[in-house]
């Protein structure tokens, strides 16, 4: 509780809330692991269509599950969350506790659809006075921008140091590719190749420092 | 305004207390959640947070029960009525006196 006590009276209930959840979501690395896989996934395809000359089948082949996957992220991502549910209940419960957390209400869904759309309209507006300013590949805009964006929303919803770390380079990252003109695939294949190795490096520390610590008697 | 600061006085003192109110917030926000977890959450010591779900049991805001999870034994708490009733006047108490 140290160092959370100044704050609890400054913040609403459902503010304590979340940010303890938070905190107590990210403590295995299981969320950094998944991220990882689907982070890692995209490099290599991105890394396929570097390497293979376009218009040949393996480029197309990459190509096309690059674009099914940006569709179908959806299927992946809850995939990913079910499966960690499954491995915390059984094998990390004694370690990281049992929650059964509440459905996702409908207002709720739609204040994160709001904030996403309004994100991506603040994100467009500032690229565009940028690109005014300097004249820049939409490539290259979109590299920076993919950069910045995921290293916000990782320090966004980590709320840790080793994703606020992450957070940081990721967005730094981005935009020094974007102004180093490399091509497009394969500054999307450094960007997540990046992202998704300190994903992975960063998720199994956590998970192993937590399943070397002590096992805690329950009450 | 002074009438809103006076209400201060009369707020509920089990769920003003810091470390329970990090646990009645976190409970309201789920649906159920067992000691460890709170434990993880919170940052308490094993007996702090004993003893602070004690008062709160006692007090009617939580419900404590336990069970096994396969051989794995838990104590899930959650929040009463009782207590989703207490943190939504407190919350509006502080609201309005802040």
């Amino acid at each position: 509780m140290t160092g959370s006590t100044y704050r609890i009276f400054e913040e609403s209930p459902n503010a304590i809330a979340q940010r303890l959840m938070q905190k107590a979501h990210n403590r295995d690395g299981l969320q950094e692991i998944a991220a990882a896989l689907i982070l890692l996934t995209f490099a290599g395809l991105y890394g396929l269509q570097v390497v293979s000359p376009p218009g040949s089948p393996v480029y197309r082949a990459s190509s096309s599950a690059v674009f099914a996957m940006m569709l179908l992220l959806v299927i992946p991502f809850y995939g990913l969350q079910w499966a960690i549910k499954k491995v915390r209940m059984r094998f990390l419960i004694g370690k990281v506790g049992y929650v059964k957390l509440k459905p996702l209400e409908r207002k709720q869904l739609g204040r994160l659809v709001g904030i996403a759309l309004g994100a991506a309209v603040v994100a467009a507006a500032l690229a565009y006075i940028f690109a005014s300013r300097h004249p820049l590949p939409t490539s290259s805009l979109l590299l920076a921008g993919n950069g910045i964006s995921g290293g916000f929303l990782a320090a966004v919803a980590g709320r840790r140091t080793r994703y606020y770390i992450g957070g940081g380079l990721t967005a730094a990252i981005g935009v020094l590719l974007a102004f180093s003109g490399i091509s497009p695939n394969a500054g999307m294949t450094i960007l997540y190749g990046f992202i998704g190795l300190f994903c992975l490096v960063s998720g199994s520390i956590a998970l192993s420092t937590l399943l070397r610590a002590p096992a805690e008697p329950g009450e | 305004m002074s009438a809103k600061i006076q209400e201060l006085a009369g707020i509920d003192r089990i769920i003003h207390e810091p470390a329970r109110l990090m646990i009645v917030a976190l409970l309201a926000a789920v649906v159920e959640a067992d000691f460890q977890y709170l434990r993880q959450a919170t940052g308490l010591t094993q007996g702090n947070l004993s003893a602070h779900l004690s008062k709160l049991e006692e007090a009617g805001y939580v419900a404590i029960e336990k069970t096994f999870r396969g051989k794995y034994p838990l104590t899930i708490c959650r929040l009463t009525e009782r207590g989703h009733q207490v943190l939504g006047e407190y919350r509006k108490v502080i609201q309005a006196a802040l």
